[in-house]
């Protein structure tokens, strides 16, 4: 369904150029769901805005790597076959809908604009309608013609579900679709895209920074850090026996704090800054078992036992 | 009026030479280099005159910036430190001010008052002090919330000395911005009073008044208009294209 | 939607009243008007009989009643050089300041809009250069001179628009270009910015992920980009309003501005009141549009 391989994304800020993401590889079957971790910074949303190809000058720039959706390289499509397959195929649910829908734009319009050309005129008001209706919102067709600052943050979320769903969409990418919501509503929407990901058998690639809520969603993570890969495999076996010290601590931090919210990581230190060499294991300056060697060599990424792990030291024990 | 500057001025600008007038700038035909510029329709030294204008223009220009600086600074600290109702009041006094139609209030005093260099600078100063107290109110609202001075207010500093201590230093980059920007409105709004005839009193030389004068003589002395207007917009453009430097310069620091 | 056309309503009307009495105050302070009425050599007696005839009389606070009850009227008293109503005179020279404050105004916003998306478009690229350029030197040179130089140029020199006066589209042209040159310079300016901003908004993003058409993508992008630039131009408008006085006199338009600065010269104060009163009231009623307008187009202020 998706492959992602060698992927290279820059952020031109003027005449500087920091490397958001490099060199990473990611696959997604058909009908499942995997997630990307990692805190914040790491390069999360840069992977998720990329596959849509959203990053583009003079934001930033998709240096290299392959990005295979459905068999072939949506990097070499044209600009007007890439926005048929965003209209058709692929559904994005933004981090903060309040800032990601066209306040201008009534909600009837917005979902509209993603809804098949081939529903009549005569019959799209229905559609729409009951489309939100199934999604939770109450009273839809009467709220068609309200403007999103009208809606609750909840409500404004399950609108950018609506549009995503009205594509009848193959993937479906959220990035953190919870975070920017107030705690009762997020396992509602949570539940929701759970819902509709195994009712209409779409793949789902999804961002968070925490591990519990990953593990509610799906199949396989992809843990990052400072724009690189640390570990890659099933989610239940990740978070019972991880391999890589960062995700030991991502891990650690959740069993120590049930409910965490944004700044769940309890490591100490700042990542790497994302010049464009890097030297050594990007991890080295915060990780409790680095050496000389980790300063030196990037760790590859490694199978150990059916997960892959970029480190050079799977299996120690941190000695303090 | 004479006394500021080191300006210096090759012949007396207001020196009637009717024997030489209309001459052309001297490196065109028919000119002649005792009058670098020309002379005007009464045989004035052109340059004399430009420099004496320029004299004005700046002058008033100062004057106004300084004092329509220093009010709308003031309003804009009582207002965004004290809040309140006094804050609505203000406030709503600002935008009356923003939308004071200065040009006909200038011909209402002019007409009353009779034209003078002080109704001139009264009326530019009237309007110009609001931007001030729109832009710094906000600043000095966004300082209010920080740490520093809520700091201060706790350990029992007094409005006035937060005011001179912790509020006026930090918005001193965006007061030089605005002042910057106002000297160019402010001469070309005294160059339209004097070009009205309801700013400076002819003889004396302002580019307003030239311009109005060169009106006449269009077929015959293409200087007459040029040479004032250039002098004017080339004023108004360094002012501008300074004051959007400086306030390049000074916006990274002044957010967050 | 209500409760802010009905604020921005009593805002209008405070500044009208604030206008109208400083109008009032001054004309109190700069004499009694029965000196111009009466004739040098009247005595006393006649002098006192002139001021209860004009209700000097009574305390002031009754005749500022009485004035504002007069111009809620629309009798702007008597014009003694034209020897007629000023409202009269009002009335006949209005439509023609209007013509080229709208002429100046629709140059203004259509170049000036064109020219900010251009270079918004192709920011960084030549053509934004040109037009930051061009924004910067129109924010410098003044309507004045601007209009002695295109009369120079134009009419004398090439001879191919009339100089002065009144008549066709053909005398419209360059009073319109040159009054509008600083609001389209503003304009361009600003819708560039705005533009750019509206750019890099998360929504517009969002919108790029929906898959949607170039025309579709431009209509949300231009839609939040005008909103800075309405406001702008409301602002501009008014500015163009009291700007056509000055265009006027240089090229003897016969709007109320050219009316005014004749009357001054004249000593016919009760004209230049009126051109005061009328124009300010054109100014916060055209502010007034621009603000309800804001709010028909942005629903967060509707609301
Ligand atoms: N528009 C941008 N311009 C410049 N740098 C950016 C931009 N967006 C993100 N970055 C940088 O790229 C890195 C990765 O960001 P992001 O992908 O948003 O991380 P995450 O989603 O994991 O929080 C961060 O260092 C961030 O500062
Ligand atoms: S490679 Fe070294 S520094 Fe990097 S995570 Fe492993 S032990 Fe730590
Ligand atoms: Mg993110």
């Amino acid at each position: 369904m998706l492959e992602i391989r060698g992927l290279r994304v820059v952020y031109l800020a003027g005449k500087r150029r920091m490397v958001a993401v490099r060199n990473v590889d990611l696959e997604l079957s058909t009908g499942s769901a995997v997630a990307l971790v990692g805190e914040s910074g790491s390069g999360k949303s840069t992977i998720a805005l990329s596959v849509m190809r959203l990053i583009r000058p003079p934001v930033g720039k998709i240096e290299a790597g392959r990005i295979e959706f459905a068999g072939e390289d949506l990097l070499t499509f044209s600009e007007s076959r890439m926005r048929d397959v965003l209209h058709k195929e692929i559904g994005y649910v933004p981090q903060d809908p309040a800032a990601a829908l066209d306040p201008l734009c009534t909600i009837g319009r917005h979902i509209n604009e993603t809804l098949s050309a081939s529903v009549p005129s005569s019959e799209r008001r229905t559609a729409i309608a009951n489309l939100l209706e199934s999604l939770g919102v109450k009273n839809a067709r009467s709220r068609l013609g309200s403007y999103p600052h009208e809606f609750s943050g909840g409500m404004q979320q399950r609108v950018a579900i609506a549009i995503a769903l009205a594509k009848h969409p193959k993937l479906l990418i959220a990035d953190e679709p919870t975070t920017a919501l107030d705690v009762t509503t997020q396992l509602g929407i949570l539940t929701l895209i759970d819902r509709l990901r195994r009712e209409n058998g779409i793949s789902l690639l999804f961002v968070t920074h925490d591990f519990s809520i990953a593990r509610l969603l799906c199949q396989q993570v992809v843990v990052l850090y400072a724009g690189e890969v640390m570990e890659k495999g099933p989610i239940n076996d990740v978070m019972t026996n991880p391999r890589h010290p960062y995700t030991k601590a991502l891990v650690g931090a959740i069993l120590r704090e049930p409910a965490p919210r944004s700044r769940l990581l309890a490591i100490p230190g700042q990542p790497p800054s994302p010049v464009d060499v890097r030297v050594g294991c990007p991890f080295a300056p915060r990780c409790p078992l680095a050496d000389a060697k980790c300063a030196k060599e990037n760790p590859p990424l490694e199978n150990y036992g059916g997960v892959a792990a970029a480190c050079w030291k799977v299996g120690a024990k941190a000695t303090q | 009026m004479g006394a500021i500057g080191p300006f210096f001025t090759p012949h007396d600008p207001t020196r009637v030479d009717l024997a030489n007038n209309l001459l052309p700038p001297a490196f065109f035909p028919g000119g002649v280099w005792t009058y670098p510029l020309g002379t005007d329709q009464l045989g004035r030294d052109m340059l004399s005159r430009l420099i004496g204008g320029a004299r004005v223009s700046l002058l008033v220009a100062l004057v106004v910036v300084l004092v329509s600086g220093a009010f709308g600074t003031t309003i804009a600290m009582l207002s965004g430190y004290l809040g309140g109702r006094l804050d609505s009041f203000l406030m709503r006094l600002t935008d009356a001010a923003l939308a004071f139609p200065f040009l006909l209030v200038a011909i209402v005093l002019a007409g009353i008052f009779g034209p003078s260099i002080q109704i001139v600078i009264l009326t530019i100063a009237l309007v110009g002090w609001a931007s001030y107290a729109r832009v710094i109110r906000s600043e000095v609202l966004s300082l209010k919330t920080r740490d520093f001075v809520t700091m201060a207010s706790v350990m029992g500093a007094g409005p006035a000395w937060i005011i001179r201590r912790h509020l006026l230093p930090n918005v001193t980059g965006s007061i030089v911005v605005l002042a910057t920007l106002q000297l160019g409105r402010a001469i070309v709004s005294e160059a339209a009073l004097s070009f009205l005839g309801i700013g400076v009193r002819p003889p004396a030389p302002s580019w307003g008044g030239m311009l109005s004068d060169s009106q006449q003589y269009l077929i015959a002395a293409w200087w007459l208009p040029t040479l004032p207007g250039l002098a004017l917009s080339l004023t108004v453009l360094s002012s501008n294209l300074m004051g959007d430097w400086l306030r390049k310069l000074n916006d990274p620091t002044q957010r967050h | 939607m209500v409760r802010y056309v009905l604020q921005r309503l009593l805002q209008a009307a405070i500044v009208l009243v604030v206008v109208v009495t400083i109008v009032f105050v001054l004309e109190r302070l700069s004499g009694s008007p029965v000196d111009l009425l009466v004739s040098s050599r009247a005595t006393a007696a006649d002098i006192t009989a002139m001021s209860k005839y004009l209700g000097l009389e009574d305390p002031i606070y009754v005749q500022y009643g009485r004035y504002l009850l007069r111009l809620a009227q629309g009798d702007f008293g008597e014009s003694f050089s034209y020897r007629a109503p000023v409202r009269d005179l009002i009335v006949n020279a209005f439509p023609y300041t209007a013509a080229l404050a709208v002429a100046a105004f629709i140059f203004a916003s259509v170049v000036g809009v064109t020219l900010g998306t251009l270079a918004a478009v192709r920011s960084g690229g030549r053509v934004d250069a040109v037009v930051r350029g061009f924004g910067f030197i129109g924010q410098s040179v003044p309507s004045f001179w601007l209009a002695i130089i295109f009369v120079m140029i134009f009419a004398v020199k090439l001879g191919w628009l009339p100089a002065f006066g009144s008549g066709g589209v053909d005398h419209l042209i360059l009073p319109a270009v040159a009054l509008g040159a600083f609001p389209m310079a503003a304009i361009s300016r600003l819708t560039r910015s705005a533009t750019l901003d509206a750019l890099r908004a998360d929504h517009m993003l969002f919108e790029r992920s929906k898959g949607v058409s170039p025309s579709v993508f431009l209509s949300h992008l231009l839609r939040n980009a005008s909103l800075p630039v309405i406001t702008l131009s409301g602002i501009q408008l008014g500015e163009l309003l009291s700007g056509t006085i000055i265009v006027e006199t240089i090229f003897a338009w016969p709007g109320v501005g050219q009316l005014a600065i004749q009357a001054l010269s004249t000593r016919d104060y009760n004209i230049v009141q009126a051109v005061v009163l009328v124009q300010t009231a054109t100014f916060v009623l055209l502010n007034l549009l621009v603000d309800i307008s804001y709010g028909w187009l942005d629903p967060r202020v509707r609301t």
